[in-house]
């Protein structure tokens, strides 16, 4: 069941997206996510373009990303719902007391593309960016704050081991899982109380495993000498190569479009 | 047509969603109260088939019964009460956080009240000679304490079907003696799945010998154990 989530996973490949400095693809992302909230009208058509032309440039398969969306399905649906029924304007049709106004449809249909567009880029960041150039472009970025105290190195390193580990806690639970239900728990049937109930059991075991875990990947990793950032040299410098800044122009291009059409309405 | 049969298993495939189909038209019949020896190579399907037989893992094609019950999702936990299942690696196994939660989690899944439960489980671990271990905490066990506890698990569920898997490996020799006469005493039905070919001759009658999935052998232990071709062709010598 959590096999299906698309965020959080990478597809190895040697693309325009995937060449890129991961610190091109925060920058551009974080630029995405800012602008999105700003589009309006034919603003939209240009963040979805850009979303797709992503899509292309990762050279990933449109029906892959389709398939992560799906979990958002349910939320979507509420959001719209929402949106639809609770916005003030004109009415254009109505059951009861629920209405459905034309000023609601247009901030639902907004929101849900709104929603759609960040999830699809945000899987494209992961899906094309292994998680150690991740935590790298990351750690980079972060660096100019660690005169600050803010220990840059040491959150790359508690990303890159908890993104390890995402798989190994599934595998984990899915056996715990097994165990209980070979001894004849259930957790399929029973009302929605029930089966919250029923997940306990599997969180403690999983939690104290973890921990176990973590106790013995902590010594593991000081019995190889580490000992923080500090004096830490590093195997892959991260480099902005021309692409970087043809992808950067790209994405700068579209925001500055966006906010066009924004001051047009 | 499964009525008497403790296990009936004909053309019997499945697989994991992910990947190629493990078991492959798999067919055999085990009578109640038979021993059976299933034997074969790492990823010969031993471990899946167990799985199948508790409704862990759904079939795909065929048909298969076990304690006269078709298996499917409406009988899976019918099923499941009669069948008790020991896992390979105890950790994948007990995961309470005392040797005496973990031992009761069956029988209070079954209905016992707590008193039932704690009475059913002291006898079990009595009876695998681990009583002293009621209040530790599995993890600081050892090994071969920890598969003790495991099968005092599922002994204390009082299975008509015994499913073990691998309960000798990884033992030191004083321990894998400890089990074999354990698995000796135990009653019912029983499937050894095992690379442990001197524990299968001792504890069972009748060995199956499987092979990517399918059955390759089958027949009485002393004839197949004897044949030296045929276990240098499956892989285990």
């Amino acid at each position: 069941m959590m096999r299906q989530a698309v965020i959080g996973q990478f597809i190895p490949g040697n693309s325009f997206l995937h060449r890129l400095d991961p610190r091109t693809k925060i920058t551009a992302l974080t630029l995405y996510v800012i602008i999105l909230f700003f589009a309006v009208g034919w603003g939209y058509a240009a963040m979805a373009g850009l979303a797709l032309l992503g899509v292309v440039a990762g050279r990933l398969p449109l029906r892959y990303i389709l398939e992560g969306l799906r979990p958002l399905v349910f939320l979507l649906i509420i959001t719209m719902a929402f949106q639809v029924f609770l916005t003030p304007g004109t009415v254009i049709w109505h059951l009861g007391i629920l209405k459905v106004t034309r000023e609601g449809l247009v901030q639902g249909l907004y929101m849900a593309l709104r929603l759609l567009l960040l999830v699809m880029t945000t899987s494209l960041l992961t899906l094309t960016t292994s998680p150690i150039a991740l935590t790298d472009g990351l750690e980079s970025m972060m660096r100019p704050f660690a005169r600050l105290g803010v220990p840059a190195h040491e959150f790359a390193m508690m990303m890159t081991i908890a993104l390890r580990f995402i798989p190994t806690l599934i595998e984990e639970a899915d056996k715990i899982m097994k165990a209980q239900m070979a001894r004849g728990a259930e957790f399929s049937s029973g009302g929605l109380t029930a089966r919250a109930r029923s997940l306990l059991p599997i969180l403690v075991p999983l939690f104290v495993g973890a921990f176990r875990r973590a106790d013995e990947l902590a010594l593991a990793m000081e019995a190889r000498c580490y000992r923080g950032g500090e004096g830490r040299t590093r195997m892959r410098q991260l480099k902005v190569h021309a692409v970087d800044f043809v992808a950067l122009a790209v994405t700068v291009g579209v925001a500055a479009l966006v906010w066009r059409l924004r001051r047009g309405v | 047509m499964t009525e008497a049969k403790a296990i009936m298993l004909e053309n019997v495939s499945a697989g994991y969603r992910d990947g190629r189909p493990v078991l492959r038209g798999l067919s055999f019949v085990l009578e109640p109260g038979e021993r059976v020896a299933l034997i074969g190579p790492t990823g010969a399907g031993k471990s899946t088939l167990f799985s199948v037989l508790t409704g862990l893992l759904p079939v795909e094609a065929g048909r298969a019964g076990v304690a006269g019950l078709a298996l499917e999702r409406a009988n899976y936990r019918a099923i499941r009460r009669k069948v008790g299942l020991v896992f390979q690696d105890p950790d994948d196994q007990l995961f309470m956080p005392t040797v005496l939660d973990d031992v009761t989690f069956g029988p209070l899944n079954q209905g016992a009240t707590d008193a039932q439960a704690e009475r059913l489980a002291r006898d079990a671990l009595q009876r695998l000679g681990v009583a002293g271990l009621a209040d530790r905490f599995p993890r600081h066990l050892s090994y071969g304490e920890r598969k003790r506890v495991a099968m005092a698990a599922v002994l204390c569920q009082g299975p008509e079907i015994w499913l073990l898997d691998e309960p000798t490996a990884n033992l030191d020799p004083r321990h894998r003696r400890l089990l074999i006469d354990l698995v000796a005493d135990l009653q019912g039905t029983l499937i050894l799945a095992t690379h442990d070919l001197d524990a299968a001759a001792r504890l069972c009658r009748r060995v199956i010998i499987l092979n990517e999935g399918r059955v390759v052998a089958d027949g009485p232990a002393a004839e197949i154990l004897g044949d030296e071709d045929l276990l240098d062709r499956a892989g285990l010598r």
